[in-house]
């Protein structure tokens, strides 16, 4: 598991999660110069130029993540959440707006997402606070992660950026879960959040959020309407497949983009759909379909095929990064894993199902995949992150420990 | 029971197993199972069909001269539901999309930027293009949305439940209001292309490219041409705009005329709005069809008429071939909706349309009494049927008598004949003699034969022209009364012909065949071939008939006109209206002359004071002087 790459430098390297990884970036690569290249867009602005950029900024930083102990970087962890709070701030007054958001901080020559960074932050602090603790273990002493939680959440959600928001939810429920918090008392949360969410879509969200909530939801009518129409007879199924069309058209409307990416995933049949044909064509019409939508990309040039493979190295990655936890013996080192194992499965499976229709449209990147690299860089830091944990194993604690 | 920390991992595990589960279950149902429906999808966004414009055919004279052709020009046209719209623009790659007021701005599909509204709807820059107020521009555009609402209300209705109505009303105007409506014609060439280069300064207006009939046969022709209108047919499920004929031979050879649109499959390509096409079929352009008539003689025959009230029908004796239709009055074909007007003033005037107008095509389809241009006809007959022959001689003291021997006072002759012969009654036009013959056929039984020869000179026949009524009416037929059959003989009573029908039987006379008429020569370059029958008559009886119609110009009823100077058989014809007014009919022909073929012709002039000769033979001789280069240097 580990390799001495550099003479006088030790980079330790955990293959499991860098082979799966590596190959995420590679097929994340090819699929963006394939849309490319029918752009005719200047090389240098080509997303895959850039994300090449991104990938080499990534592996640097990732270095830098693996060669500091993952102790050292828990040391500072507070410093580091507190920093990054001041960013996500400073993005509200200072941040670049685009596409009705203000999301990004404009350095010379560089752009980045504080929230981006604030996930990594989150499973750091969140893993720093609870390791040597138990407090969680009652009902009021969840209430220190929580706020930890809630606090950038609040300062993410007005940029806005439901969709990274969203994401911090399943880390801290895993973290905390794995960690022994009481089952019961994260269902009553669960609930008590549930009791919130009525508020929280009249009042807290945008307009255009709103939207694809709705677009989502009339998606889901429209499938109930087909069945039904389907089983009934006479002025029933007349009824209920005029009901269905509507709704269809309904949806459509408010929800285009889910409708377009969901037209071009099942356009790419089996092993993907022909450029110049009319199920290839149909991709440009897919927003987004270089950051958000790269998955739909995906599968409709390289079909059920390439999904299948894309998922299969996402499972690999996850799978070696769980069993990096279950044979670590630190807390800490434990809790980091199962952090980024969260943020990684979470934002993989939110993006890949919004792309099928299982979802919301939420503006959520699929790990390694996506054209941006704010989040490019975080989740190879995030990698880097159990890298530098598989490499130091701490020493035995007695059985107990999380039990 | 509580789960320890490997148990706790075990079950994170599964859930994300059972999540990427459920996902690849999706992809799967999507990708493999459901492949078809989304690739319809995709294809039903990116494809469409166009047609591809198939010429109409021309319609050119004998000598090839172009009668009606097809002119190509441009038309601005509104779309009322991007008149109604607000128009957004991509501020990074331009593309524009049109939306209610109420809807927020989405992004664009091609570069994922959010749009901003852009206000392109002030009409001014186009109404200074077009030189015409602000006010009237928008007048016209609003008259055609209007127009759009208004069928789309018709069209929802008042039976749908709200829902369903406000749905059904989207959707039809997500149909309809994208529908191009026209708001000028003729558009100059330099303000089609300022619109269509810049349609994001015009984003309501659409140039649409129209392909106008040019009826450059005028007024000479107009009858026979007939005219087109602007329709639209579904084609291949689609719309297809195309003129179609609705008169004259326009309408009787539409479908060779009009071809078949091609069909062009385009896919739009979302990045750049550029169309590519997948597929194409060719169209079939319309076939050119070839006239008989040369424009020169048909002018000819018009000017001849000099507006009177009449028809003029020329062939050419031995195969049928139309030289000249002239109905009269005519019209200009750019003037047909001032003309319609006149004419259906006149009927609210008169109760009933007007005799003869200007929108009549007389030549072909004028069914007229013939008066005593049947003769010759009769007098065939009788000497074939044996009830005269050519030294039956009668006695005419003008007044023709009844079965009772009594004298009649009606369709007398103008004078006492005395003694006459076949050929003196033909000669002198004797009422008297035919009616005593056709009495005596009567009498014999030998109406029936009568009859039957006068079918074969094609009298209660169609000629062969399209243009002739369909279904054809046997005017031919006196019915069971005693005195119509009688009045028969000299072509009184309820009988009727064209002028066509009576050139034909003329050519007939001439010739010993009757000729299928034919105006057209050749459809897409296929001759029409021309027909003749013989009459199966014996040769004796028609050369007799000859001999008496070629005096007729120079000691009988037409003498004295000057017809008498040209190698011409005529028969002169007067039917009697009631009044001083009576229709005029000179029928005849002329052998080849001066590398002219042998003709038959037909003229008659309606409602004139004037008898037979006197007012048909100048017009025949004018004719006749052209038709035969006399009138040129």
């Amino acid at each position: 598991m580990r390799s001495d790459l550099l003479r006088g430098l030790r980079i330790p390297l955990y293959w499991p999660a860098i082979l799966p990884t590596a190959g995420l970036l590679l097929i994340g690569l090819g699929v963006l110069s394939g849309l490319e290249v029918r752009l005719g867009l200047n090389w240098v602005d080509d997303w895959h130029v850039k994300q090449m950029i991104g990938i080499a900024v990534g592996l640097a930083a990732a270095v830098a993540f693996v060669v500091v102990p993952y102790k050292t970087i828990i040391g500072r962890a507070y410093l580091l959440y507190g920093a990054t709070l001041v960013l996500l701030v400073l993005v509200l007054v200072l941040g670049t707006e685009r596409n009705n958001a203000r999301r990004w901080i404009a350095l010379p020559g560089v752009e980045f997402q504080p929230s981006e960074l604030m996930k990594l932050a989150l499973v750091i602090t969140l893993a720093r606070y609870i390791r040597f603790r138990s407090s969680y273990k009652t009902f009021r002493g969840l209430f220190t992660p929580f706020l930890l939680t809630l606090l950038p959440m609040g300062l993410i959600l007005i940029q806005p950026d439901l969709g990274t928001a969203l994401l911090f939810i399943p880390v801290l429920f895993t973290m905390l879960f794995a960690a022994g918090a009481r089952p019961r008392h994260l269902l009553l949360v669960i609930l008590l959040g549930a009791a919130g969410i009525l508020p929280l879509y009249q009042w807290g969200l945008k307009p255009y959020q709103k939207e694809r909530i709705d677009g989502f939801l009339v998606q889901l009518g429209v499938m109930d309407a087909d069945r039904g129409s389907a089983k009934a007879k006479g002025d029933d199924a007349a009824r209920l497949k005029a009901e269905a069309g509507r709704l269809k058209a309904m949806a459509k409307d408010e929800n285009y983009q889910l409708e377009q990416s969901k037209i071009a995933v099942g356009a790419g049949g089996f092993l993907g759909a022909d450029e110049e044909g009319a199920g290839g064509q149909v991709l440009y019409r897919v927003p987004e379909r270089q950051t958000d939508f790269v998955f739909s990309a995906l599968a409709n040039r390289w079909g059920f095929v390439g999904g299948l493979l894309v998922v299969g190295l996402l499972g690999w990655l996850l799978v070696s990064i769980l069993a990096v936890a279950a044979r670590h013996r630190d807390p800490a080192g434990r809790l980091l894993c199962l952090g980024v194992f969260a943020m990684l499965a979470g934002q993989a499976f939110i993006n890949l199902a919004m792309t099928v229709g299982l979802m919301p449209v939420t503006g959520l990147t699929l790990p390694f995949l996506s054209y941006g690299r704010s989040s490019l860089v975080v989740c190879m830091l995030g990698v880097a992150l159990v890298c530098n944990v598989a490499a130091r194993p701490a020493y035995d604690f007695g059985r107990g420990d999380f039990d | 029971m509580t789960l320890g920390y490997r148990g706790r991992l075990t079950l994170l595990a599964v859930l994300a197993a059972v999540l990427g589960g459920a996902f690849l279950t999706r992809l799967f149902a999507m990708q493999v199972a459901g492949r078809a429906a989304y690739r319809r999808e995709a294809e039903s966004q990116v494809a469409g069909k166009r047609a591809v414009h198939a010429r109409r055919g021309r319609i050119l004279d004998r000598e090839g001269k172009e009668l009606a052709t097809e002119e190509a020009g441009f038309e601005l046209t509104v779309r009322a539901a991007a008149w109604q719209s607000v128009m957004h623009e991509c501020p990074r790659c331009g593309l524009v999309r049109f939306q209610p007021e109420k809807q927020p701005p989405g992004k664009c599909i091609r570069c994922g930027k959010r749009l901003v509204r852009v206000d392109r709807s002030d009409p001014a820059p186009l109404a200074r293009l077009l030189g015409m107020s602000v006010e009237e521009l928008r007048d016209r555009v609003e008259t055609r949305v209007k127009e759009v609402v208004e069928i789309v209300e018709e069209r929802v209705g008042t039976d749908l439940p709200p829902r369903q109505e406000k749905a059904e009303r989207a959707r039809l105007w997500g149909d309809y209001g994208w529908r191009p409506r026209r708001i000028a014609r003729d558009v100059p060439y330099e303000v089609a292309r300022e619109v269509e280069l810049n349609p994001h300064q015009y984003p309501a207006f659409r140039i649409v490219s129209v392909h106008t009939r040019r009826a450059s046969g005028g007024r000479d022709f107009v009858h026979i041409l007939g005219l087109v209108r602007e329709d639209s047919r579904r084609v291949d499920g689609i719309d297809v705009d195309l003129a179609v004929g609705v008169s004259g031979l326009e309408r009787a050879f539409d479908a060779a005329l009009q071809g078949e649109p091609g069909m062009m499959e385009v896919e739009r390509d979302p990045r750049d709005g550029e169309e590519r096409i997948v597929a194409r079929t060719a169209p079939r352009h319309g076939e050119d069809i070839r006239l008989t008539i040369a424009a020169g003689d048909q002018a000819r025959a018009v000017a001849a008429l000099g507006g009177a009230s009449g028809a003029f029908v020329v062939i050419d004796a031995n195969d049928g071939s139309v030289l000249a239709a002239a109905s009269s009055p005519t019209y200009d074909p750019d003037d047909y909706a001032r003309v319609l007007a006149e004419v259906r003033d006149a009927k609210e005037r008169l109760g009933r349309w007007p005799k003869h107008h200007a929108l009549q095509e007389s030549a072909f389809s004028g069914f007229d009494a013939p008066g005593s241009i049947v003769k010759p006809v009769t007098a065939v007959a009788a000497l074939v049927s044996g009830v005269a022959t050519p030294d039956t001689s009668i006695e005419c003291d003008r007044h023709f008598r009844n079965r009772r021997g009594q004298p009649l006072d009606t369709l007398k002759c103008s004078s006492a004949h005395g003694e006459v012969t076949i050929h003196e009654a033909l000669v002198r036009s004797c009422n008297v003699y035919f009616q005593t013959v056709q009495k005596e056929a009567i009498e014999r039984g030998a109406f029936d034969r009568m009859f039957e020869v006068a079918r074969r000179f094609g009298f209660g026949l169609p000629t062969g022209i399209e243009l002739e009524p369909a279904p054809f009416p046997d005017t031919w037929d006196p019915g069971k009364d005693w005195a119509n059959n009688v009045w028969m003989a000299i072509g009184q009573g309820r009988v009727r012909l064209s002028p066509a029908q009576v050139a034909r039987a003329y050519a007939a006379i001439a010739t010993g065949s009757l000729p299928r008429l034919r105006l057209v020569a050749e459809v897409g370059g296929q001759a029409v071939p021309p027909e003749r029958t013989p009459l199966g008559i014996d040769e004796s009886a028609l050369r007799m008939v000859r001999e008496a119609l070629v005096e007729v110009p120079r000691r009988g009823t037409a003498a004295g006109h000057g017809l008498e100077r040209w190698p011409i058989s005529v028969k002169t014809g007067t039917a009697q209206l009631g009044g001083a007014l009576q229709n005029a009919w000179l029928a005849g022909y002329v052998p080849e002359h001066r590398g002219r073929p042998a003709i038959a012709f037909a003229l008659v002039l309606f409602d004139t004071e004037l008898n037979a000769a006197a007012a048909c033979a100048p017009v025949l001789e004018e004719f006749l002087r052209g038709f035969y280069g006399e009138d040129r240097p």
